[in-house]
């Protein structure tokens, strides 16, 4: 296994948390194994020019240490470890890959014989979302000794991702799992993989055209199990604020519809208020001072957010004001920072938006062994409250 | 540019009858005045909550985190300069005093340690302006993409928590001294001190000279390289300030803190009358300016304007402002 991170890495300083990723650049002379079915000199420069990138971008990193020899040989311990998921030994997949997802995901191969490249193009790794998928998917290509997996970050910009693309193509991987910043932006440039032949995967969003696979959960059906949760809390109807994502984003306008959808049922319930908050804990903050001011006590009894930053900068609103005993917090993804919050019965609930790795690189696996993978794999989303917050911990990101 | 420069330039080298108030009273600042007052009359009649003691906290509190980096944005453009990398700096500042804390820091030592990071970064931004002689608007921007970056790089994209320390270290964003946020007499401190400076000091002058006309001041012999050299660092040190006071109020340092707070920053200045082409404006108009957008921005919300309508209402007063001040001037002329 080799694993090289693109645009995003952190010098190996060896501070803080275990969080911290080391910066590794793993390229200079590449193995016999490199099964090229594209042009060798273009793959050549593609390799030169990504090296380039991956040295620059890791100024002051610590790139000489090659984790590659030390992972070949835990690679079969892990593969000894009891597994429960995958049958072949190494990672197991997800806990919110289950059922239909857990079937499609079942790996025929052995895992040794999985010998390919993956690039990994991801829409911004500067959320703990993206930072997990990464962490995950490195760890889950350690169940894969003979798969080569690049994880380039995107940066939130559909040009920076297209351009990404473009190299990727003339590096010349097997398989490209891409999580788009802009369903129809990226759309030329995934064409352009799958003319040359790459598969493509989509991970978390989905892009326009025809793709190998989706793996993902539904924004859609995380609105809808937290609008069902406060549509059964507030029974007797109510008002709800909501707390809105970044304007146009299809995980806004999707767990939008899911909410409305879902509290639509009640008769009684109302939206007051729904403010655009952009995610950002901060911006949730002010939005919620102001809401409960125009709405004094007793006049809001829920709050739904679009993710868990914006729920717990709302809390801190509503506890400042004094009025945590009154309104019912709510929110979506699943953070650490919300689990502990809900076990400490200050949330009241979240929904678990499921990282899509490690499953996506089993599910990159399947298509580098040529097996059957269904149009769609979906994810499940998860309503954690108080009683089963202890169940998750350590699942989310 | 030629006309304006007749009239300007006299004045400041002068250096007779300035006070720290010399910036205060001229006739954009008394409209934005009228308009605030009208807002705030507004405000009252169509909430009942707008004259709240806790809404006046609050909004004044929102303010303060705008105004303390467009107090700096201020100083910057009066030297007919820009510093696009606030918003970023403020970012990697948060990240730079949450792995403090995290490292064991006492809450106070990292908060200066936040305020340092930014005035060393507002140093190296001085240097390529300065030394390196590139526009400020291309050597912010790129400092803006390259410390945005940095910050995600250290931090790994995560919110850094402060865990149990967040309660000692809350008092600088969430404390509460007669009724007001901290942040707002941070914020009022420094506008008041930047306005002094600005307008009763030779530094000052300097700055205002610089921005209005750049060989006015090299044929007068000031130094401008220092000047302008010294104004990012300002504007540094302010971010990182910020930077402090975002995440003793928030708890934690998240690394995409400030996003976009350069241009909140800019459009207040401008509300505020500072000519983006230098030399004219100050920190008066500034504090009007923030305030103005921020009571606007909390009435908006109190009466439930649906959030995309705010977002037009927002823009069209950047525009309708400047247009009156190009309207004012022209007339004047």
């Amino acid at each position: 296994m080799t694993s090289r991170r693109l645009g995003s890495c952190t010098p190996d300083t060896g501070e803080a948390s275990g969080t911290r990723r080391p910066c590794v650049v793993v390229a200079e002379e590449r193995p016999e194994r490199l099964t090229v079915r594209r042009t060798r000199i273009l793959g050549r420069l593609g390799i030169a020019v990504v090296v380039a990138l991956g040295m620059s971008s890791c100024a002051g990193g610590d790139d000489s240490s090659d984790p590659a020899g030390q992972a070949e040989p835990t690679a079969p311990d892990e593969a000894s470890a009891p597994a429960s998921g995958n049958p072949e030994g190494g990672a197991e997949l997800s806990a919110y890959c289950t059922g239909e997802c857990a079937e499609a995901l079942e790996l025929e191969a052995a895992a040794e014989s999985i010998d390919c490249q993956v690039a990994v193009s991801w829409n911004g790794l500067d959320h703990s979302y993206g930072a997990a998928t990464a962490d995950r998917t490195e760890a889950a290509a350690t169940a894969f000794p003979n798969m080569d997996v690049s994880i380039l970050d995107g940066r939130s910009d559909a040009t920076t991702q297209s351009q990404q693309v473009e190299d990727v193509i003339s590096r010349g991987v097997d398989v490209l799992i891409i999580s788009p910043a802009d369903a129809d932006a990226l759309e030329p440039a995934v064409a352009r993989a799958r003319d040359e032949g790459i598969e493509v995967i989509t991970a978390d969003r989905t892009v326009e055209g025809d793709v190998l696979t989706h793996i993902g959960s539904d924004n859609v059906e995380a609105g809808q199990a937290a609008g069902e949760f406060i549509a059964e809390e507030l029974q007797g109807g109510g008002a709800v604020v909501e707390l809105q994502g970044s304007a146009g984003a299809s995980p806004t306008i999707d767990r939008h519809d899911g909410i409305a959808q879902a509290l639509e049922t009640v008769e009684d319930i109302e939206v007051v208020a729904d403010p655009i908050a952009n995610y950002s804990r901060a911006e949730a903050l002010a939005a919620m001072e102001d809401l409960l001011q125009r709405f004094g006590p007793g006049e809001v009894d829920a709050v739904v957010a679009h993710d868990d930053e914006m729920a717990l900068g709302a809390l801190q609103a509503i506890e400042e004001a004094g009025r945590s005993d009154e309104i019912l917090v709510v929110g979506i993804d699943g953070t650490q920072e919300a689990l502990e919050r809900i076990k400490a019965g200050e949330m009241a609930a979240t929904v678990v938006y499921p990282v899509t790795a490690p499953d996506h690189v089993y599910a990159a696996a399947k298509a580098c062994a040529g097996e059957e993978l269904p149009e769609r794999i979906i994810m499940d989303s998860l309503l954690v409250t108080e009683e089963n917050v202890s169940d998750v911990e350590g699942t989310t990101f | 540019m030629q006309t304006h420069q007749e009239q300007v330039l006299p004045r400041p080298l002068s250096g007779r009858g300035e006070t720290p108030w010399a910036g205060f009273g001229n006739w954009q600042q008394l409209a934005l005045l009228a308009v605030l007052v009208a807002l705030l009359i507004i405000g009252s009649m169509l909430s009942p909550n707008f004259l709240e003691a806790r809404n006046l906290l609050n909004v004044t509190r929102q303010m303060a985190f705008v105004g303390i980096v467009a107090v700096a944005a201020t100083v910057v453009i009066l030297t007919a300069g820009i510093d696009l990398s606030i918003g970023a700096v403020v970012g990697l500042a948060a990240v730079a005093i949450g792995q403090a804390v995290q490292a064991g820091m006492d809450p106070v030592a990292a908060f200066a340690f936040g305020i340092v990071v930014g005035g060393a970064v507002g140093a190296l931004n001085g240097l390529a302006v300065t030394l390196g002689r590139l526009p400020p608007f291309i050597a912010t921007l790129g400092a803006l993409v390259m410390i945005r970056g940095y910050a995600l790089m250290l931090s790994d994209g995560r919110t850094i928590r402060l865990e149990d320390r967040a309660a000692e270290a809350a008092w600088l964003g969430s404390g509460e001294v007669l009724g007001m946020g901290v942040p707002v007499f941070v914020f009022v401190g420094i506008a008041l001190a930047t306005a002094a400076v600005l307008n009763g000091t030779k530094y000052g002058r300097y700055v205002r000279v610089i921005g209005d006309s750049r060989e006015a001041a090299r044929a007068a012999g000031l130094p401008i390289r220092r000047v302008e050299w010294s104004v990012y660092v300002y504007s540094g040190l302010l971010a990182g300030l910020t930077a402090a006071i975002f995440v003793s109020r928030l708890g934690v340092a998240e690394p995409t803190a400030g996003t976009g707070l350069e241009l909140d920053a800019i459009a207040v200045v401008v509300i505020g009358g500072t000519s983006l082409f230098g030399g004219r404006g100050g920190v008066a108009g500034t504090i009007l300016g923030v305030a103005a957008l921020a009571v606007l921005q909390n009435i908006l919300n109190l009466t439930g304007v649906s959030p995309f309508a705010q977002q037009v209402v927002q823009g069209a007063v950047v525009v309708i402002a400047v247009l009156v001040e190009r309207l004012v001037n022209r007339s004047r002329e």
